[in-house]
């Protein structure tokens, strides 16, 4: 098996293992040939095979290809958004188990809860680990924060109060031209994402204790409009992260490749990278999961146990992708990810994530099989906020969102 | 002997594939989706029989279900009379007023119709966006409007877009079945009526209209039927990633978009399947008369 999950196997009878690994997944595979050809330097007839299946039809496509029993991944990528759902139908193989064995100690602690089945099974690995800090405009924090060093900023915006405390002077400063956040949804995801309450215990849901700080803070926001009301992923964002009105960005590990260097290509030099008020965060990612009708299962783990569970697979990844390791011992190396980002005016965003922001993340909330409906009811909350400029109360909320979760799915008990 | 025997079967032998194709892709599914529905199923796991609880649910206590239906029969009534008229009011000006053109007319008024669904979701979410659209652009450029209009994001608005966006995919072909329905109107009753002094109204009114009664029944039936099974368009527009199932309050979710969300975004294939049938029996109750007028002039 891989050399995390044991250390006898030798390099003579890797080479011999002969499969073709088919890879279900959204992201092109020249994205990661460099990766794939790392990889093939060690299991040399091991062929692997990208099929482009995009995230939202992804739980489609497996269940019709599990249903007939025919053209069955080898792999699945599996994003955030829902995984809850696929992984509740239990049809992956377990990889703490025989004959995989990975040791699941070796897993930063904060990815495990997001690479379980609800029966506790671990059947997923982290692509690149999600954990996410705050991005911010270099020039306009200057301006208007009087700095631009990410340490001090983080020791201004302690907590959220600070936030909209600062984030008022800014906007009174600015005459309403500057804001801290394009939307209400990126401080949002941070709060929900630093707390770490189900949103359903025992088919009971649980909406208090898992959202509403995160609601009362962000109606407070809106209130004292330091948010804008940008929606995401639309061109409206992409020119707000091209602009110059808006300071803070969220900003999980992919984004600073995937997002604003590709959507802000003259911001070189403008942009920073801090950790969060509260703490770093969880926001999307993905893992990888074997399904257990897979053809080639054996071969599949060694394909994902090498490229995100080993030092060899974490350098491979670091170095052409930028992706970051959910492999714990990497960050016992403190230089292991460090590369001076002239895009970030010379930061070491690698080192950052690893050193600052990794270490100050908690644990998440596990996946859950009714994180889709949740997410759904809480995406309709944000836009009542957006839509009153803030003028509705958290127990309104969770009526609302209680009535659209229990439409789709009757047996959840309100709170 | 033999002859005679095989002469027999050769009719079965020529309608056989008809019906081991019908069967396979038809019958067979839709008896086995309706067996589907009396289960609670995930679409990997063991179902579990559940009896009539689906439609018990479906009937009595699920709001989105006949929400869903509304929002279809708003859309559609809205939007298949406006198609239709101006479909027909195209073919009549083409024939009668753009003689030399209206191959061109023809060819960019039937664009619409063979844009894939995606192309066209995606350039209205465009036209439309909040900040950067279009619309939005030309509304603020030429002082019409003050602010940006969320188009998108409110139910009224979005029903209005998505009524737009049927109504400029779907009139180039109404467009065309007029115009065929208009080259089988025998030249001599214009004539006729020229000679009799009718104007241009009076003969479109009294010989146009009537004459395409077959092309106005066939249009309104089958774009009532394609109607109910309204899906790609709004889903497309409000496809972008986190947006919402149905669009701003739902008011955009159809029968059919919230039967594919329930079975193959949520898994729930045993409901899914309910909703399907459900809306067959709705579609059943409603032609029930129809059917029986059609009974009755054949008789």
């Amino acid at each position: 098996m891989g050399q995390a999950a044991t250390s006898e196997t030798t390099e003579t009878n890797l080479g011999d293992i002969t499969a073709t690994v088919n890879v279900w997944t959204w992201e092109p595979q020249e994205n990661q040939q460099a990766v794939i050809d790392d990889f093939n330097e060690i299991y040399p007839n091991i062929t692997i095979e990208f099929t482009t299946v995009s995230s939202a039809d992804m739980p489609m496509k497996i269940q019709t290809a599990l249903a007939s029993g025919s053209d069955v991944p080898d792999v699945v990528w599996s994003e955030i958004s829902n995984r809850g759902k696929l992984l509740a139908l239990d049809c992956w193989e377990e990889l703490t188990a025989e004959p995989y064995n990975l040791d699941e100690s070796l897993m930063l602690d904060y990815q495990i809860p997001l690479s379980e089945t609800p029966s506790g099974k671990l059947v997923g690995i982290e692509v690149s680990t999600p954990v996410a800090g705050l991005a911010y405009k270099r020039g306009l924090a200057k301006e208007y924060l009087g700095t631009d060093d990410p340490d001090e900023l983080s020791e201004m915006f302690q907590t959220w109060d600070d936030v909209i405390e600062i984030g008022t002077e800014v906007v009174e400063k600015s005459n309403g031209e500057i804001r801290l956040f394009t939307n209400p949804d990126d401080p949002f995801n941070i709060i929900k994402g630093q707390n770490q309450e189900p949103y359903v215990i025992e088919n009971k849901l649980n909406l208090s204790a898992s959202l509403t700080e995160a609601f009362e803070y962000v109606i407070a926001m809106m209130q004292a409009g330091i948010v804008d009301t940008i929606e995401n992923d639309t061109p409206a964002e992409d020119a707000a992260i091209d602009g110059n009105n808006h300071i803070f960005f969220d900003c999980p590990t992919w984004a600073p490749t995937w997002m604003y260097k590709a959507k802000d290509p003259d911001g070189s030099g403008d942009w920073g990278l801090m950790l969060p008020p509260g703490g770093g965060y969880m926001n999307g990612g993905t893992v990888v999961l074997i399904p257990s009708a897979a053809e080639d299962k054996e071969a599949a783990f060694e394909y994902i146990n090498w490229c995100y569970y080993t030092i060899e697979g974490a350098v491979s990844n670091r170095d052409n992708l930028d992706y970051m390791s959910c492999y714990k011992p990497v960050y016992e190396d403190e230089e292991f990810y460090s590369v001076e980002d002239d895009f970030f005016g010379g930061q070491n965003v690698l080192q950052t994530y690893a050193q600052t922001i990794i270490p100050n993340t908690s644990v998440p909330r596990p996946v859950h099989e009714n994180d889709m409906e949740v997410n759904e009811a809480i995406q309709i909350a944000l836009d009542t906020i957006e839509n009153s400029g803030g003028d509705v109360t958290v127990d309104q909320i969770f009526a609302d969102m209680t009535t659209e979760i229990q439409n789709l799915v009757p047996e959840l008990e309100a709170e | 002997m033999k002859k005679i025997r095989l002469n027999k079967l050769y009719p079965y032998l020529f309608i056989a594939p008809f019906f081991l194709i019908y069967i396979a892709f038809s019958l067979f599914p839709v008896l086995y989706s309706f067996s589907i529905s009396l289960t609670k199923w995930n679409g990997v796991s063991e179902s579990a029989f559940v009896g009539f609880s689906n439609y018990v649910r479906l009937f009595t206590s699920d709001p989105l279900f006949w929400q869903s239906i509304l929002n279809t029969v708003i859309l559609i009534v809205i939007a298949i009379p406006l198609q239709v008229l101006m479909g027909l009011m195209m073919a009549v000006l083409l024939k009668d007023f753009f003689h030399k053109s209206r191959g061109a007319f023809q060819f960019i008024n039937y664009t619409p119709n063979i844009t894939t669904p995606v192309a066209v979701g995606l350039v209205f979410a465009i036209l439309f966006d909040t900040r950067v659209g279009t619309i939005n652009n030309i509304l603020r450029g030429l002082g019409i409007a003050t602010d940006y209009i969320d188009w998108l994001g409110q139910p009224v608005t979005a029903m209005a877009v998505v009524i737009l966006l049927l109504v400029w995919k779907y009139f180039g072909y109404m467009m065309v079945m007029f115009l065929a329905g208009l080259s089988g109107i025998p030249e001599e009753l214009y004539e006729a009526a020229s000679i009799d002094g009718a104007t241009w109204w009076k003969k479109f009114i009294n010989i146009t209209i009537p004459m395409l009664k077959n092309t106005f029944v066939f249009l309104i039936t089958t774009s009532l039927i394609s109607g109910l099974q309204l899906f790609a368009e709004p889903q497309l527009l409000f496809s972008r990633a986190g947006g919402l199932v149905g669009g701003p309050e739902k008011s955009c979710l159809t029968v059919i978009w919230y039967m594919y969300d329930t079975a193959f975004t949520r898994f729930d294939y045993g409901y899914g399947a309910a909703v399907a049938y459900g809306l067959f029996l709705i579609i059943l109750i409603l032609s029930a008369g129809s059917i029986k007028n059609i009974v009755k002039e054949e008789d």
